[in-house]
């Protein structure tokens, strides 16, 4: 029987801390030694102020350590020891040794879920109240009454009670209608314990469908977001395709703007161009009236300069006439028809506007031009162009002439223009610089600007 | 790897447990010093008291051993004893009813073990006796009477061994007593428990020295662990005979079979009396001094395979981690996971109802089939998996799940088989059985069918191996047998070949054919072991020795393309690379792209490379590159062989030449019979002093019998020696020697076997020609081709 004390005693001891290892084997063979360290241990562990001595070197001290361990026990715990088994130091002793040990190790125990429980009722221990006791106090005096008056009303019962057991019962039929009652509970009982067994199974059931959507759910929500990851073949090439088309578009949006910002700007230049032309058109008309009447005064020989100053100062006086007149002798008047008919031969010819089109800062910047350069130009220009003003006159015929023909001879004007129709941008310059207009203006007096 | 603990336990029990059981259907049954008995479920939930035992406490509890639940018979398996302390050990059914009560031992029963076929039951006793009972509960035999208590008893694999302590020697004792028993001092100080695993037969002891040991069967140690602060008070392994467990004062470590710990468990349980793992490995019970029940989960098992692990999360998911891509999946799982395998491009999974397979490509869509029993073993390899259950033995799935076969052979006992005696390859499936582990059989994997001959040993093996590359007629298998000696064989036909001693592990490449070992402190890289078949010299030229840091007992895990794993027997793991010329080489080799091979060995400038492929051209008859290798080997012999080879005027006699090279003169003999050049079969056995053999044939077919007799004349002349051999002394007598004669006739042989290769050489040679066009771009022309 000692196998399982000792296997007992050795995990209690590992437990309660004891520091060497005890050997199943231990007590095989008397071990003495082992069972006084023991005993001493347990007995410090129990109180470490006991007085134990220690010293078991002879018999007669081994004797007197056990005897004063036992007495110990027994007067502390209260535990009674076999001193012989523990003399003999055997598989027994150890079964006296447990006593101990057990003790100890419950105690331990018990501290330890003391403290683990202590936790959960300790604070309801604390709050010591007045009120619940005195509610206590005031419920103890209510059930006295209560149980007073209860007790006086026994005599009276008990007459009751006995006549009521006096009277012959039918036992049978009691125990009919019990029975009935019974059988009626228990139908009613099984009825209600399949309904609920089969709500339980309802349940499962339910349960089970719902798992099973749960993870068909799951599995179609991973297939789809697998499906949503496939990238599908032709896209590379859609993509491609797309931003070249967006490319495109951009090019084709700017170049739509261009064209419309273009056709604006033509539409603007187009109305400036019909002013422009308006504008010299009367002016013309004008000065071909007063020509006219000039004319006729000349021919009715009444004197030139002072109808001419009377007409210059009786119409509106625009600086332009006056010095344009000033700068041509009287006899080459002929020659400002020309341009005029120029211009209306051609108002569809792109060059012509733009020609108009120069700015003026260049017309500035060809103002101050040199005096020189610009008259060899003109010079070497106004031959050219003569050729070529001869085939503009063959090519337009007589019609667009407002003024008669007959007379032609060549002005630095009409020679610039016509050299601007045959030639490049340079001369078109030129052409500019020599509007009859400006160079008007240069050579008049400065109080025109 | 690790196991999880619920932080806290409940128990119905008021006293110390004792021991804990486990059965088939996974309920644990526990017995207490508080004299009851309680059935618990998986979970770690009791379930209800079982019986209580008034007179006696318990000091041990067994299940019956049944196999399989199909294999289940009646109510007699469903059964288990518990051992008492006033000397009986009580049989008690499923249901608590006690069915024997049978008086064994004068003082208590310590410790009590079913053998492994349930057919008889061993106790050992606080009187040091140790009693064998038949299964009813009837007394056999009293096996060993010593003066100490037995607290510890294991059966052996076969249960024909049973293996006890008593103080600190453990003693392996045959049932029958004709054999001779084994016994060692184990420990310094009292065994207090011991196990024997039948799968890996590795013994298991730990006591009050604080350590535990892990022993061969032959009671050599494999394993000591450093000292502990408390005794060891229980050991147990798990059933597959990887991992074990160790119990002491208020932890449970868990252990790797060579030994090291895999990770460490602090238990507030007070001393843990007892460890028992369930029938399928993935939990742990166990017996707390303070009246616990703890049930303990394996879990964060790993598995790795190139870029991809796979971690058992719990008992029900797996992790799947891609290193490279980083990815992270989740596998749900409806129970729990029992095995897993990672490799071949796929993960298997097998639970307790289910096998999951995946594609490393695609986890969301496994293949699923139900399986029928608990799974033992599954193995993996490109084209199929094995999968091994008590109850239908052997099964060979496609990775789509479709059941490929179902191998038989006679003595097949499925439990038995462990990782280590089963290999695959693509066709072939290799087993030592346990039942006779001196034989290797082969099986072909798509009929099941026993193919090829046996291997048959001398010693027990203990690994084998099938290498993996594709080609089927070549292929080899490797084994360690119990001496340490690494041998390898053809599979078809049989031929054993030492290639080292002292290999502790030994691995295929996944890929092609290089084999590595691990001896003591050292990597033996094998690059063409198949050399041992072609020239036996060049296996001094392949073989690559590399120094590294593994120690002792090493094991390979992997040897995925030039990476090998190892784990060093303190559970460290251990990287090591290999060149990858070799895998270029054998490449070139395979598409028979031999100048681009040279090529290679000529840039590596390595002799492993050219001694390969010397062996690889000759195993091929391609001569030419045999010859430039052995020449950038130095080796001028075998070069001038080759020469001498290539002159030779017919193919058979080149083939005789070569077989011959190789070292198989009965090959070479019938080739050149079979090509009735006789007068060549003569010569060579001439020439190999095997003048009995060359007398015969000259005798057989009539021919050149003068001449045998002049070339052992002058063969006597110039050795000055005697003619002692009686045949020729007769024929000697008998037969008149014209050396005129015989030289014509040589000349005549000669002339004729020339004129006959031409004729048949100008039919094959517009084939030859046809061929060589075929393969312009790379190869080179062999010279006899265009010679001829």
């Amino acid at each position: 029987m000692s196998f399982i004390d000792i296997r007992k005693f050795v995990s209690i001891m590992k437990v309660l801390g004891y520091s060497h290892t005890i050997s199943m084997d231990s007590f095989r063979k008397p071990n003495f030694e082992l069972v006084a360290d023991c005993l001493h241990w347990l007995m410090m562990r129990y109180d470490p102020t006991i007085d134990l001595d220690t010293d078991i070197s002879v018999e007669a001290r081994r004797v007197a350590f056990l005897k004063r361990a036992t007495h110990l026990v027994l007067s502390g715990p209260r535990l009674k020891l076999n001193l012989r088994r523990l003399y003999s130091a055997d598989g027994y002793a150890v079964k006296e040794l447990l006593k101990v040990a057990q003790l100890l190790h419950n105690a331990t125990m018990a501290a330890t879920n003391n403290e683990k429980e202590g936790a959960d009722f300790g604070p309801s221990l604390k709050p010591f109240d007045v009120k619940t006791t005195r509610l206590l106090v005031s419920d103890i005096t209510r059930c006295g009454a209560s149980l007073y008056a209860v007790l006086e009303t026994e005599p009276a019962l008990q007459e009751a009670r006995s006549r009521a057991t006096m009277v012959n019962t039918d036992m049978d039929e009691i125990e009919r209608g019990l029975k009935e009652a019974i059988t009626a509970m228990l139908e009613s009982i099984s009825a209600s314990e399949q309904e609920q067994s089969s709500s339980e199974k309802d349940e499962k059931a339910m349960e089970a469908k719902v798992e099973k959507r749960k993870l068909e759910l799951e599995r179609s929500e991973k297939r789809l977001s697998t499906l949503h990851n496939v990238r599908p073949a032709y896209m590379d090439k859609y993509e491609a395709l797309q931003k070249d088309l967006h490319d495109l578009f951009v090019t084709y949006s700017e170049k739509h703007r261009n064209l419309q910002w273009l056709q604006s700007q033509m539409e603007e230049h187009r109305l400036a161009e019909q002013e422009k032309l308006e504008d010299t058109d009367r002016r013309m008309r004008r000065l071909q009236r007063r020509l006219h009447e000039e004319e006729l005064c000349i021919l009715r020989g009444e004197e030139v300069n002072g109808s001419m100053v009377s007409a210059g100062s009786s119409e509106e006086s625009d600086g332009e006439g006056t010095t344009f007149w000033k700068w041509f002798d009287g006899s080459s008047f002929k020659s400002i028809l020309d341009p005029r008919a120029k211009v209306e031969a051609r108002p569809a010819n792109t060059n012509d506007r733009m020609i108009r089109k120069a700015p003026p800062e260049w017309i500035h910047h060809v103002k101050r031009l040199p005096e020189t350069p610009r008259q060899v130009v003109s010079n070497t220009q106004s031959r050219e162009v003569n050729s070529a003003k001869n085939r503009d006159q063959v090519k337009n015929g007589d019609d667009t002439k407002p003024g008669p023909p007959s007379t032609h001879q060549i002005s630095p004007n009409e020679s610039d223009i016509s050299g601007d129709l045959e030639e490049g941008d340079d001369e078109l310059l030129d052409m500019d610089g020599l509007d009859p207009k400006d160079t008007a203006e240069d050579d008049s007096t400065d109080d025109d600007f | 790897m690790k196991l999880a603990f619920p932080s806290k336990f409940a128990s119905p029990h008021t006293d110390l447990v004792s021991a804990v059981g486990w059965n088939l259907a996974g309920e644990v049954y526990s017995c207490s010093d508080d004299h009851t008995i309680w059935k618990w479920s998986r979970n770690g939930e009791a379930l209800c008291r079982v019986c209580t035992v008034t007179e006696t406490s318990f000091t041990d509890l067994q299940w019956y051993p049944s196999i399989s639940q199909r294999h289940q018979t009646g109510s007699k398996s469903e059964m288990f004893v518990v051992g008492c302390t006033d000397g009986s050990f009580l049989i008690i059914s499923k249901g608590g009813s006690r069915e024997k009560r049978v008086e064994a031992h004068e003082g208590a029963v310590i410790c009590l073990r079913w053998n492994f076929e349930g057919t008889a039951l061993a106790t050992g006793g606080e009187d040091g006796i140790v009693k064998i009972w038949s299964q009813s509960g009837i007394h056999r035999s009293t096996l060993a009477t010593t003066g100490y208590s037995i607290y510890a008893i294991a059966w052996g694999p076969d249960s024909d061994q049973l293996l006890f302590t008593h103080g600190t020697v453990l003693v392996i004792r045959p049932i029958q007593s004709t054999s001779k028993q084994v016994e060692w001092e184990g420990h310094e100080s009292l065994v207090l428990t011991l196990d024997w695993n039948p799968v890996n037969n590795c013994i298991l002891s730990a006591g009050e020295d604080c350590r535990y040991k892990v022993w061969d069967c032959y009671g050599r140690l494999l394993y000591r662990s450093s000292k502990f602060d408390y005794s060891i008070t229980s050991v147990a392994w798990c059933p597959s005979g990887e991992l074990f467990s160790v119990a002491s004062f208020g932890i449970v470590l868990l252990c790797d079979k060579s030994g090291w710990v895999f990770s460490k468990e602090r238990l507030d349980t007070g001393l843990m009396q007892r460890l028992a793992w369930s029938k399928d490995g993935t939990q742990i019970a166990g017996a707390a001094g303070n009246g616990c029940v703890v049930f303990g989960q394996l879990v964060a098992r790993q598995v790795e395979w190139k870029r991809i692990i796979a971690t058992l999360e719990e008992s029900n998911r797996i992790r799947i981690q891609d290193v490279l891509n980083e990815t992270v999946e989740e596998l749900d799982f409806r129970d729990r996971i029992i095995k897993m395998s990672l490799n071949a491009n796929h993960l298997v999974v097998a639970t307790a109802t289910q096998c999951c397979i995946y594609s490393t490509s695609n986890w969301n869509t496994p293949h699923i089939f139900e399986i029928k029993d608990t799974i033992i073993l599954l193995k993996l390899c490109r084209r199929y998996f094995l999968m091994v259950d008590a109850f239908c033995g052997l099964q060979l799935f496609t990775y789509e799940g479709r059941h490929l076969s179902n191998p038989k052979y006679q003595g097949l006992r499925a439990e038995s088989l462990n990782d280590q005696i089963v290999s695959l390859s693509d066709d072939i499936l290799a087993i030592t059985d346990h039942s006779d582990n001196k034989t290797v059989i082969f099986l072909d994997a798509s009929k099941g069918k026993q193919v090829g001959e046996l291997v048959r040993h001398t010693l027990e093996i203990v690994v084998i191996s099938l290498s993996q590359m594709r080609s089927s007629t070549d292929q080899k298998l490797i084994f360690i047998d119990r001496n340490q000696d690494l041998y390898i064989t053809p599979i078809f036909s049989v031929a054993l070949f030492k290639l080292a001693t002292m290999i502790d592990d030994a691995i295929w490449n996944d890929s092609i054919d290089i084999l590595a070992a691990v001896s003591n402190q050292k990597m033996i890289v094998l690059y063409y072991p198949h050399a041992a078949y072609v020239d036996k010299d060049l296996l001094k030229y392949v073989k690559l020795t590399k120094e590294c840091l593994v120690g002792e007992n090493a094991k390979f895990q992997s040897f995925h393309g030039s990476r090998c794993t190892i784990r060093r027997k303190d559970g460290a793991t251990y990287f090591t690379d290999i060149s990858p010329y070799a895998f270029l080489l054998f490449e070139h080799v395979v598409l028979k792209q031999w100048d681009q091979a040279i090529r290679l060995c000529r840039y590596a400038k390595d002799n492993i490379l050219w001694a390969c492929l010397a062996a690889m051209a000759v195993d091929s008859k391609e001569l030419n590159t045999a010859e430039m290798a052995y020449a950038a080997l130095n080796e001028v012999d075998k070069v001038h062989y080759m020469l001498h080879v290539k002159d030779l005027p017919s193919e058979d006699a080149r083939q005789a030449e070569l077989a011959l090279f190789k070292r198989r003169p009965e090959e070479a003999e019938s080739i050149l019979l079979q090509a009735g050049l006789i007068y060549r079969a003569i010569k060579m056995h001439t020439r190999l002093f095997n003048w009995d053999r060359a007398l015969e044939l000259a005798l057989l077919h009539k021919q050149h019998l003068d001449t045998v007799l002049w070339i052992r004349q002058q063969y006597l002349k110039r050795t000055h020696v005697e003619e002692t051999k009686q045949q020729f002394r007769q024929l000697n007598q008998q037969v008149q020697i014209d050396l005129e004669k015989i030289l014509a006739k040589i000349d005549n042989d000669k002339e004729r076997e020339s004129h006959c290769q031409r004729a048949s050489g100008h039919q094959t040679s517009k084939h030859q020609l046809v061929h060589a066009v075929t393969l312009v771009q790379g190869p080179f022309l062999p010279k006899g081709v265009s010679s001829k």
